[in-house]
This record gives C-alpha cells, structure tokens and sequence, in this order.
C-alpha cells in the first residue's frame, strides 16, 4: 500500500530540474495566491497557506506527477459570496467539506465521468478560466492614477521582453525579475500606489491545524453544501483538464481517480490549516513542465519553497505594489487562454463553436464554471442527438397482385427522430395490407416504441392490415444497461444488419 | 516482426545495450538451445524521464501551450529516433552472433516503455527472462541493482536470469535452499527441467542453525529431486547465511546460482533491507530468481 507513494522514479528521476522548475513555480505561485485571495475576498495568506498545503499534500497522493495545484482563480470565483455573507470560518468549512466529496468522487471512480464532456466544452472552461483571471484584475484597474496602468504595462513588458536577453533570459524567471524592477521603481520614486501589504494580512507563521470555528448542525451543512459541490465539481473538472494537459505535454499517463481522491485529501488538508479550497492550475502547469519539471519533487518542492519565501520573507512581500501581481496575473490569463482554439474557429463546424461560446458565456455571466460545463454538455449533447437522428431512411415498395405497401425503416429511431419516423408513413394511401419491417431499425427509447405504437393504430384505424417484421430485433436495443450486449458479437447483432 | 500477441512461449534476452548485453544474449542462447524454444531479444525504448535544458523564463505566452507540445514532443521524438538506431544496432550483431553459431530460432522484438512494463505485458509468453544486472543508467557502479530489476524480480511471473558477468559455460549450479515457496520452485526448475541440461552437477545448500530443521529442509529437497540419475550434492552448513553462500560458490567453482526471490513485503525490506537484495550485490555469479 505504502510503497505506491514512493516510486522512486516519480521522485528522483529529474532531481535537478525538479528543483530549478519548483523554484520557478513557487515565485510564480506568490503573486497567484495573493491575487486568488483577493478575489475571494480574505486575506492573502489564506490563498499563500492554501498553495502550499496543497503542493504538499498533492505531491504525495496526487496521481498526475509534475502537476501543480494549489489555490486558483475558478475556485475563488466561487466562494465570493460565502465569504461576503458568512466569512472565513465557513469558507474553511466548506473547504473540507469540498475535500470530503472529491474523496467521494475518488472513490466511486467518477474520473471516468470526464468523458462525457467534449472538447469543445474543455476549450471553453479553458478560455472562460483565462478571462475571468483577466476580469478579475480589472478593480485593481478602475478609478487609479496613470502610474498604475504605466506599471502595469511596464511589467508585462518585462515579463514578455526579458527572456529574449541571450543566456540569463532563460535563466531568471521574468515574472520575478519584473516583481523585483517594478517594486523598486515605486520605492525609489515614492509613487503612491497599492501594495500587497494593504490589501489584507500576510502568513507570519508556519500554517497551525485548525477546526474551523463553526455552529455543527444541519443549518450550518445546508449553507456550505451548495458552495462545496460546485467547489468540488470545478476542483475536480479543472484538475482532470490539466491532467490531461500535462499527459500530453510530456506523453506519460495519469492516474485520474488517485488524482480525485488526492484533491479531496490536498483540499481536506488546506481546509485545517487555514487555507481555502483550490485545485490543479493549468497555467502553473504548463510553467512547471516549460521549465523542465517532471516529477512529484518538483510539485513537492514548489510547496515548501513557497512556505519558506512568504514566511520570511513577508516584509518584502507586502511591499509589492499591486500592479505588479496585475501583470502577473494578466500573463497568467493570456497563457491559460487557448489560442489554438480561437485560430481553429472557422474550420470547426458551427455545432462544436456554439458549445464553446456558449460555455464561455454562460461562465463569464455567471462566474459559475461548474454552470459553464453543464450547460456545454447539455448543448452538445443536443446536437449529437440531432445528428444521430439523421441517420434514419425509409424504403417503401407497392405490390399490386396483394394490395400491400411496405415500408422498410433503417437506423435510429429514438426522442428526436420519432416525429420523422412518423412521417415516413402516407396514412391517406388506400390500401388493404400494409407490412412495417424494422429489422435494420433500432428503438433506442420509450418515445420510438409510443411512436410505433401510434403508427399501427392510426394505419389500422383506416382499415389496413398491419403487419409487423423484426419487432424484437428493433427493441433489442432498449437496454439501459449494457452487459452482454456490449461484446464485439453482440454489437454486431444489434447494430449491423440483423 | 512477428505480431506479439500471437507468439509462442520462448526464452527472453533483454538487451539494453548495456555492457553485459552480449552476456545476456549467449546465457540465452544457452537455454534456448536447451529448452529447444525461440530465444526472443527484447528491446525496450524507455521515455525519458528526465527533461531537457530547461527554459526558466516562468512565463506562457498567447498559445504557447501548443508551441510547447510541438517543442517537446520533437525534441522526444529526435531522441527516441537516436536510441532506437543505436539499439537496432546493437540487436543486428547479436542477432549475428547467434546465427554463427548456428541456432536459427531466433526473433528481435523492439517496444516501447519500460522494461517491466513489457515483461508485464508479455508475462504469459515468457519461459524465461535473461536480463543484466545494471541497466546503462548505472553503468559503472557494480553493486548498483538496476532501477527496474527488484520490481521485475518481484511482480513478473517467470523464472529469471540476472546476468552479472561475462558468460561461461555452465557446468553445475547452486540452489540456496531455504524451504519457502520460492526456493522450493527454484530447485523444482533446475532439477525437473532441461533448462540447464541434464549433465552438469548439482549442488543444494541449506544453511542453518538449527540441525533438525536442516535435516528435514535436507528431506524435502530430496524427495523433490526425486530422479536418481540427477547428480546431486547436498550441503548443510551453519552460520551467516550469505557468507556461506558465497563460500560455497568459491569453493565449488559455482557457475550459477538459483534462490528464491522476496519473501517479505517492500516496506519490511526497505527497513531491515532484502536478503534477495544483499545476494545481488554480493554474488559474483549469475543468479537464477523463482517467486
């Protein structure tokens, strides 16, 4: 059991890397926490105790080795409103309580759920994420003084130029090099802008364990359950997103239900340390693999470099001026955005762009992305049941000699195609036998079977003899759960032709 | 290339290109040759575990998760291009080697993963598996085990030949026999099977100090060797277990040795250490593992 924690390969096979890239995270990590605090509207050290609790804990018993996690953007978005009415102890309950359910996840091994959300609806979560990061700096951007958008501007000049200066362009992370250059900036010409330091209270301490400090009783369950399913939903959408982010980047597997249950301990754990809920950071991600990490070390390393920087280092930190972290978080929104899926537009047919949009929409209205994905999912599915409805014809032949019309139904007859399946019937024709063959027809539901049904009685209402072929082999198809139906002969029989 | 999932029961070499590759290669030959089965040489194409030079910009532009993909998975591909030349190289003149001396059953085999990954795919055509003892990640470290050979030793189902030395013919064999269910098949397989041949001279050790358990451990073994015309020697000794090993193996001019492999868990061997462990790094023989 034990020994499943310590692969070695997953630890110690990239040490040097793992421990430039951790570093690179860590820096990175900072100015997020603090602004995902922020946006949730508690104190920067509960988004910095949040980062590292996670990094730690999901190093461990995280299933995707060298993905970051920690406290995000689509997470903060929605404890806003728990915050603002019920305040930080609830938050750290409904913490636990999100970690609670995603071990559940875990367990029932709903990972494989993912796949019942398409691409289309992965790309828009995705761009949706990357614009509520960038809507989310916006406050820091209204009704200041020109010396913050000068700052602002000036700092993601220095994170995009400053990697083009041969050989210590490489070696410096830019974000951090502007961190430092627009710090001082402000402090040598005395500019009087927002710092970190104002923005609410830094960790000075190691993280403590804590029971949240809240009334136990069923009250209290029903005000945090709402927030910690949708927590638990986003956590986990966004983790497994990632996960197969970093798969592909670095052509590996995940494990994706230890990945569930690792978010659940990681949020569990941050939830009685002080921390909010977060989950696996697709941006972070992708710094962290970029900047040659591969292994839990460097996810592990991440966390305690955090820990050890913002614990001593807090004087320094609270002088930040906010526009630096605005920068930051702006190169975050412009790198989590998919830039491929916006070029890809006009090939995609209309169906998989309107799902996107539509779930970016949805999400940037809300600022809900667990609403985002349903309603993506549901669009989608909605335009596969229409396209699958198509693949229904009809052959029809007359004999003379017995007075008999035949009607020959081929494909899928289900909710969306029934109404056509109707249609294919001329119930004026005056004729005295009518024969209905479905053996190459599949009734995938109840609406085909009342479909059918109406069929029969209205042809027979006009005085036909009605006649039935391959009715069993039509329904065989109405099964909910597929056992043996699912062997390759089997499929054979149901769908080929009969 | 033969399609792997049709294939017949047959003796692996795994050549890693290491050192001891060509080794491997002629124990292999040497059984197969006995077992009259196909002698398989098994490459595998790891992936890198490892990145490269690293950029620690820590910044992402506009699209730039894509740019990355393409960037690491040429760079990959440029690597793995490189290491499956080399190892078909390498294949191409054992394969050679083999053909001189006569045997012709013979078929290359190149996958990708991991080694233990394939064994473990490949568990029910496996007679045996020859393997060396360190990969080429550790090349000059002797008493270095390989980083896959303990869990190749412990999950895969087959008899296996750890090859630690140059080859030589084998004349007899040593089986360190302890009465768990390990050792008990490695003496069932090199006394029932032909897989060494018939002719060499064997030897059975229990060491122990307890006499009367010796002397029944002593009876089993006999009645598993059964077959009187097996030449076989038995030696009871008394004393630290690996020393007596070792002072066996000098003493009778051992060419190879068969133990049974990880009696107890992993987390117990990582924190008293493994006695399988102790023998690899010690014997300066070829051993043959049974579960």
């Amino acid at each position: 059991m034990l020994h499943k924690y310590f692969k070695k390969e997953e630890w110690f096979s990239n040490v040097k890397n793992d421990t430039l890239s951790g570093l690179v995270v860590a820096l990175a990590l900072i100015p997020e926490a603090i602004a995902f605090s922020i946006i949730a509207g508690v104190d920067p050290k509960v988004g910095l105790y949040a980062s590292f609790c996670i990094a730690v804990v999901i190093a461990f018993v995280g299933g995707r080795p060298g993905m970051i996690s920690a406290a995000t953007g689509a997470m903060a978005l929605l404890m806003v409103t728990l915050v603002k009415e019920y305040g930080l102890e609830y938050l750290l309950a409904a913490t636990v309580l999100t970690g609670i359910l995603q071990m559940i996840a875990g367990y029932f091994k709903l990972g494989r759920l993912m796949s019942f959300v398409p691409r289309a609806v992965v790309v828009g979560f995705v761009n949706a994420l990357a614009i509520l990061i960038f809507m989310a700096q916006l406050p820091e951007l209204t009704n200041v003084s020109w010396h913050v958008y000068a700052l602002t501007l000036a700092g993601l000049g220095i994170i995009y130029l400053f990697p083009y200066i041969p050989k210590i362009g490489v070696l410096l992370p830019s974000p951090l090099v502007t961190i430092v250059a627009i710090t001082l900036v402000v402090i040598v010409f005395g500019i009087d802008v927002r710092s970190v330091g104002d923005m609410g209270e830094l960790p000075d301490t190691l993280p403590i364990f804590l029971i949240p400090q809240i009334p136990f009783n069923f009250e209290t369950l029903m005000i945090i359950l709402p927030y910690s399913v949708s927590l638990a939903i986003v956590g986990l959408l966004e983790s497994l997103m990632t996960a197969t982010i970093v798969d592909d980047l670095t052509d590996t597997k995940s494990d994706k239900n230890r990945e569930c249950s690792g978010q659940g301990m990681a949020n569990i754990a941050s939830g009685f340390m002080g921390g909010m809920a977060g989950c696996a950071m697709i941006g972070q991600s992708v710094i962290n693999i970029k900047s040659g990490g591969r292994t839990r070390l460097s996810t592990l390393l991440a966390g305690l470099f955090l820990l050890i920087m913002v614990v001593f280092l807090s004087d320094l930190i609270s002088i930040i001026p906010m526009a630096a972290l605005v920068a930051v978080m702006i190169m975050v929104s412009i790198g989590t955005f998919d830039w491929g899926s916006i070029k890809k537009l006009k090939t995609l047919p209309i169906s998989t762009n309107v799902v996107m949009i539509a779930t970016v929409i949805v999400v940037v209205w809300t600022h809900n992305l667990a609403l985002g994905v349903f309603v993506g999912v549901l669009l989608a599915s909605l335009f596969f049941a229409n396209k699958i409805s198509h693949f229904m014809y009809n052959e029809t032949l007359y004999n003379e000699v017995t007075d008999t019309r035949e009607y020959k139904i081929v494909g899928q007859v289900f909710f969306n195609s029934a109404e056509r399946f109707v249609e294919f019937f001329d119930f004026k024709e005056v004729v005295q036998n009518i024969i209905i063959d479905l053996t190459r027809a599949h009734f995938w539901d109840i609406s085909a079977v009342y479909a059918l049904d109406k069929v029969v009685i209205k042809l027979r209402r006009e005085g036909a003899n009605v006649t039935l072929i391959g009715q069993n082999e039509a329904s065989s198809t109405i099964i909910d759960r597929f056992g043996i139906h699912d062997k390759p002969g089997e499929i054979e029989k149901v769908m080929g032709g009969h | 290339m033969q399609y792997i999932k049709n294939m017949q029961k047959a003796v692996f070499a795994c050549i890693d290109g290491s050192k001891y590759s060509e080794a491997v290669c002629d124990y292999a030959l040497h059984i197969a040759k006995e077992l009259n089965l196909t002698l398989v040489l098994l490459n595998t194409i790891e992936h890198p575990s490892s990145s490269f030079a690293a950029n620690l910009s820590g910044n992402i532009s506009l699209g730039e998760r894509d740019d990355l993909l393409h960037e690491l998975s040429s760079e990959d591909a440029l690597k793995n291009r490189q290491t499956i030349n080399h190892s078909k190289e390498v294949l191409k003149k054992l394969k050679q080697r083999v053909q001189e001396s006569g045997f012709k059953n013979i078929t290359v085999i190149q996958r990708h993963g991991t080694l233990y990954e394939n064994l473990k795919e490949l568990e029910d055509k496996l007679r045996v598996v020859i393997f060396g003892i360190s990969g080429t990640d550790h090349m000059n470290d002797s008493t270095q085990i390989g980083s896959h050979v303990e869990n190749i030793i412990r999950d895969v189902d087959a008899p296996i030949i750890l090859v630690n030395k140059e080859y030589t013919p084998i004349k007899n064999v040593m089986i360190a026999f302890n009465g768990e269910s390990g050792s008990i098949r490695a003496l069932e397989e090199v006394s029932s099977s032909p897989m060494l041949g018939r002719n060499i001279t064997r030897y059975l050790l229990n060491s122990n100090n307890d006499k009367s358990r010796s002397n029944a451990l002593i009876k089993q073994a006999r009645e598993i060797v059964k077959e009187s015309e097996l030449r076989c020697e038995f030696i009871q000794k008394s004393g630290d277990a690996l020393e007596d090993i070792l002072e066996s193996i000098d003493k009778n001019s051992i060419d190879i040795l068969a133990i049974g492999s990880y009696s107890h868990g992993k987390l117990r061997s990582a924190l008293f250490g493994s006695f399988t462990t102790k023998l690899m790094q010690n014997v300066k023989i070829p051993l043959i593992i049974l579960k």
